[in-house]
């Protein structure tokens, strides 16, 4: 260990990573299941698509006039250029892990990931009111919750965030981490920390090699 | 004087009483049991009883006798699942509606489907094709099994009452023969008189080519025939291909050599044996390929085994006998005849020593007659009228008695009969899972029974037939777990596991499909002089187009592509009076084509109740009258 791996550039360096692989795994995702569908029908958000039986949810949402749910969203275009920003923005502190940067790189991923948060919010919101107004069955408007379990006409409805959600979070958490973590050489720290450990130890030991004496 | 005649009498009336009671007592245990065999039932066993949502654990295939389809029953449950059509139109699925399907039913408008037969790799059967036979039409039908729909249905010229079918360990071959012996001529009507029986009518043997490999699922099939051979002017009934040890062989029976051609059920059965039939298809196949065949008859290479020795052999079976079924070790030909209640075990080790040592006892017909005493291993006192017997995993054998309504199970080796069990009524065949291949799986036999009297609710004097589900893997005894009435008539049954069956739920999407539509957007009607052609969707719940006009007189071909990829959901078009009737599973293209001759407003609608809005699936074929 030398003092270049310091704490600041590996958390930063790790929210690049945890960014890069929710631009691969499911963000979040929506199961409806019935007594015909007893499977359930799938619909998984990524950053760059969106893939389940779409077909078939296209088909039964036709009657209540839904768009389309497919791949021609514009959002599959623009995100992903966003997903790179925040990347990118990540990698910027693991090169010069200065707190100012790190706070001005976290603060702008803040702004790109709430940007795509507070789309997808619209799109739930547009999905679920701006129905075909020729459409065989009229409902009243709804936005799907983004997390919970609930009935929908027939259907028991099941949404929440996927793996690519968590490492969101995750990346958000260890950019924070990264500001508040001290400078400093990192080795010189865990060794005293194994200092600690080792007196705790000993102690330890006393007391159990007490304990084993015959009373 | 009256103590005296007592004296006299005593004796006699003392009898009399204890005659009395006896014969009551007997007589009401007589009775007993002649009433505990014709209610022949279930006490205890719940073996059949699948549960509503649970699934079978094998799959039958019976044929449908004169229904001219085949019946897919559930094991143990024996509930029916699906009927597939093979030789009649079957308005269900839109069999014989469409030109594919009606092409390949040709002027007939049924079949008699008796015999199906499922393909086997390496002895073992492999779930991908039944075939079954047409004894009316002399045809046989082969059934996809991943798309469970006949694929091809082959016409065999030159045989009449094509009645028997069987295949070999790897299901390269069909064998079959013709029932009933008939003149064979080149390219004209095949008449001669019944008095030249001896010269102009033969019987004729054919072996068909299945062409199976690389065969997309429900792509249609490419059977061919490889060559027939003309056989003496018996009735050959069954046959049976040879496995392991007998391996390219074909055992058939016939009755009637005596050669009757009337009163055949007093004139056919004067012989205490019939001559029947055996061939090496191997080097039958050598000939052809050598080009040595004797003659082209209707297109077909023809086979006179009387020019080639080595070929085909006849050998006498007792009183006309029916069914031929070689054990699964290939080891001994077991012929159950009708008139004799006894099972005739060849053994296969003689048959080849008597064929290497040429020591025959005669030649009729120009073929060698085999010295039946020196090839016959055993006859088994199986009981009265036997027509048919299957094997199980265990060596044992399972023989259909017609006349004594009964199945016997007897052992292979020890010929020791161990079990019999009633059936209601007069079996015909009897299936066992695998039992007629080189590893049956034995567990479950059927016995196919022909009358069905008081088993079920009456429905008219017309009576349904009757299924009867044996559990024949505990212990010795044959055990009756279930049974079902079915539509006349199954003949044979061929059983699987359901693991070995792997159908689609839906047919995969394939825009590069000929004719189909998957976008709405491009569903159209498409005008070329009087041909109008129109290209359709059907989705849940609307077709597209589904306004369509024509002039009277416009030849129409309707391609309706069901573009759902949801399993079960399965759209039909149907045009009121013009007698059309479409259905599409999901994923599939299927075609009407008409004249549409008739002028008016034609409603069409889907048939199969598809969604909600079902009714709602529906629009207009005008077709604009002559000026």
């Amino acid at each position: 260990m030398n003092t270049f791996w310091q704490p600041k550039r590996l958390l930063a360096l790790g929210a690049a990573l945890a960014f890069a692989l929710s631009m691969t795994l499911k963000l979040w995702g929506m199961t409806l299941t019935s007594t015909f569908y007893y499977n359930g029908l799938h619909l998984n958000i990524f950053a760059t698509k969106v893939t389940g039986d779409l077909h078939e949810l296209n088909i039964l949402n036709h009657y209540i006039g839904m768009m389309n749910i497919d791949n021609s969203l514009p959002e599959f275009h623009w995100i992903p250029i966003v997903f790179a920003a925040v990347i990118m923005i990540s990698l910027i502190p693991a090169i010069w892990p200065k707190r100012g940067i790190l706070i001005g790189a976290t603060i702008l991923n803040l702004l790109g990931l709430g940007i795509m948060g507070g789309d997808f919010y619209y799109r739930l919101y547009e999905y679920g009111h701006d129905f075909a107004p020729d459409a065989a069955i009229q409902v009243p408007g709804f936005t799907p919750k983004i997390m919970g379990n609930y009935m929908l006409a027939n259907f028991h409805v099941q949404t929440g965030f996927g793996f690519g959600g968590l490492t969101i979070v995750i990346g958000v958490v260890l950019l924070c981490a990264a500001i508040f973590s001290k400078d400093g050489n990192p080795v010189k720290k865990d060794s005293g920390n194994s200092i600690v450990k080792k007196d705790h130890d000993r102690v330890a030991n006393v007391e159990k090699h007490e304990d084993a004496k015959p009373v | 004087m009256f103590e005296r005649q007592w004296k006299n009498y005593k004796g006699l009336a003392i009898m009399l009483i204890i005659g009395l009671i006896v014969g009551v007592a007997g007589g009401k245990l007589t009775f007993d049991s002649a009433s505990q065999v014709q209610t022949n039932s279930v006490v205890s066993s719940n073996e059949g009883w699948v549960p509503p949502g649970q699934l079978d654990q094998a799959y039958m295939f019976a044929s449908g006798g004169q229904s001219g389809n085949m019946v897919v029953f559930g094991i143990p449950s024996m509930r029916i699942l699906k009927t597939i059509p093979v030789f009649d139109p079957f308005p269900d699925t839109g069999y014989g509606f469409t030109p594919a399907t009606k092409k390949m039913l040709g002027k007939y408008t049924w079949g008699d489907a008796h015999h199906p037969v499922m393909s086997q790799t390496k002895g073992t059967y492999d779930g991908q094709f039944v075939w079954v036979n047409d004894k009316a039409n002399d045809r046989i039908g082969q059934v996809d099994l991943r798309t469970f729909t006949t694929t091809q249905i082959l016409n065999v010229p030159n045989l009449m009452g094509l009645h028997s079918l069987s295949t070999d360990p790897e299901s390269k071959y069909l064998f079959t023969a013709s029932e009933f012996s008939a003149p064979v001529a080149n390219g004209k009507p095949n008449y001669a008189p019944l008095n030249t029986w001896g010269h102009q009518y033969y019987g004729v043997a054919a072996c068909v080519n299945t062409n199976r490999e690389g065969l997309k699922a429900g792509q249609p099939g490419k059977m061919g025939l490889d060559y027939e051979m003309l056989l003496p002017p018996y009735d050959y009934d069954l046959a049976s291909v040879g496995k392991a040890d007998s391996a390219g062989y074909v055992f058939y029976t016939s009755y009637n050599s005596e050669e009757a051609t009337t009163d055949l059920e007093k004139n056919s059965t004067k012989f205490d044996r019939d001559l029947t039939l055996f061939m090496d298809y191997k080097a039958a196949q050598k000939l052809i390929d050598a080009g040595k065949y004797d003659a082209i008859i209707n297109g077909v290479k023809v086979i006179d085994p009387r020019k080639h020795p080595g070929i085909a052999w006849l050998l006498p079976i007792p009183k006309n006998p029916h069914g031929v079924d070689v054990s699964p070790d290939g080891k001994w030909i077991c012929y159950s005849s009708k008139l004799d209640p006894v099972v005739t075990v060849i053994s296969m080790d003689k048959l080849k020593q008597a064929i290497a040592h040429k020591d025959y006892e005669k030649t009729t017909w120009g073929l060698p007659v085999i010295k039946w005493q020196d090839v016959q291993e055993a006859q088994i006192p199986v009981g009265v009228g036997p027509l048919h017997t299957q094997f199980d995993n265990q060596g044992y054998a399972y023989t259909s008695l017609f006349v004594e309504s009964a199945v016997t199970k007897w052992q292979l080796g020890t010929w020791k009969v161990i079990d019999k069990q009633p059936v209601n009524y007069n079996v015909g065949h009897v299936a066992v899972a695998g039992g007629d291949s080189e590893h049956p799986f034995g567990h479950w036999l059927v016995a196919l029974d022909k009358m069905s009297l008081n088993r079920f609710l009456p429905v008219g004097p017309g009576y349904p037939v009757t299924e009867q589900l044996f559990d024949i893997s505990k212990g010795p005894k044959m055990q009756l777990v279930n049974e079902a009435p079915s539509d006349r008539e199954p003949h044979y049954a061929t059983i699987i596991p359901a693991n070995l069956i792997h159908p689609l739920n839906v047919y995969p999407k394939d825009t590069a499909r000929p004719n189909s539509t998957w976008n709405e957007a491009q569903a159209k009607v498409v005008r070329n002089g009087k041909e109008v052609k129109v290209y359709m969707t059907a989705v849940r719940s609307h077709f597209v187009p589904d306004n369509i006009e024509v002039n009277q007189g416009d030849h129409v071909d309707l391609y309706l592509t069901n573009i759902e990829q949801q399993p079960n959901i399965t759209h039909g078009l149907a045009i009121s009076k013009y007698n059309i009737n479409l259905a599409a599973d999901p994923g599939e293209t299927v075609r009407a084509s008409f004249t549409a001759d008739k002028a008016g407003t034609f409603p069409f609608y889907c048939t199969d109740f598809c969604s909600a809005l079902h009714e709602e699936m529906m629009g207009y074929l005008l077709v604009k009258p002559h000026s």
